[in-house]
């Protein structure tokens, strides 16, 4: 942790975000988070569901639950596992940078539309998600009585949802 | 240093989503972080 928090700044200029997940309860995770001024987000989990979700895994012969650090990428996939063997076994932050520069080099890499478009379709739903006006091109939801047949619906409805230019759609 | 273990991405798998509270009790999901940073997370052995 006293590691974690030295190197904190490094990890964040890396594109990543630090979280800490305990096992204490919330009051004493919170006190003990601002006693030593913890610069990350640190989470509660006193009943171990996420740690246990997580596979953390808990020695009988040493007492005590040994540290595992997972480092998830950008869409949300398990990219990098250490499961301690030791209480105090967690990579070096030189091991976590070095992680997190084959992530940015791999992105650096993409270079197929495909890719770009699904990182372009990542990007978009936040914006699709922002409140329509009246004038939104979207068709209406409800059909007057005897138009558009159910399948020609569903059509235009998944075209609403996907993110091609008129163009890409155009060749379909 | 060598370089370390990286989980091919077309090897990789999506790992649960959950919601915990942070240390000011505001719900924390780490879905929320999809789309925008990588995350380091660490599972403690506890500090008490």
């Amino acid at each position: 942790m006293a590691q974690l928090r030295q190197d904190h700044a490094q990890i964040t200029a890396h594109g990543a975000e630090v979280v800490v997940v305990g096992p204490e309860d919330g009051p004493t995770f919170a006190a003990y988070w601002a006693r030593e001024a913890m610069p990350f987000v640190g989470l509660a989990d006193p009943d171990h569901r996420v740690a246990a979700a997580f596979g953390q895994r808990v020695s009988l012969l040493r007492l005590g639950r040994l540290p595992t650090l997972v480092i998830v990428d950008r869409q949300g996939r398990l990219r990098y596992r250490h499961d301690g063997v030791g209480m105090h076994d967690i990579p070096a932050t030189a091991t976590v940078l070095a992680v997190l520069r084959a992530l940015a080099a791999e992105s650096a890499e993409v270079s197929d539309p495909a890719d770009g478009a699904a990182l372009v379709g990542d990007a978009a739903p936040p914006v699709q998600a922002a409140p329509a006006g009246p004038d939104a091109e979207a068709p209406p939801e409800r059909p007057a009585p005897g138009e558009a047949p159910i399948d020609d619906r569903l059509h235009r409805a998944a075209g609403r949802g996907a993110t091609l230019t008129p163009s890409e759609a155009g060749t379909r | 240093m060598s370089d370390p273990a990286v989980i091919p991405a077309a090897a990789a798998e999506t790992v649960p989503d959950f919601t915990l509270a942070d240390t000011a009790g505001r719900g924390v999901r780490l879905s929320d972080f999809r789309g925008r940073r990588h995350v380091v997370l660490v599972f403690n052995r506890g500090f008490t």
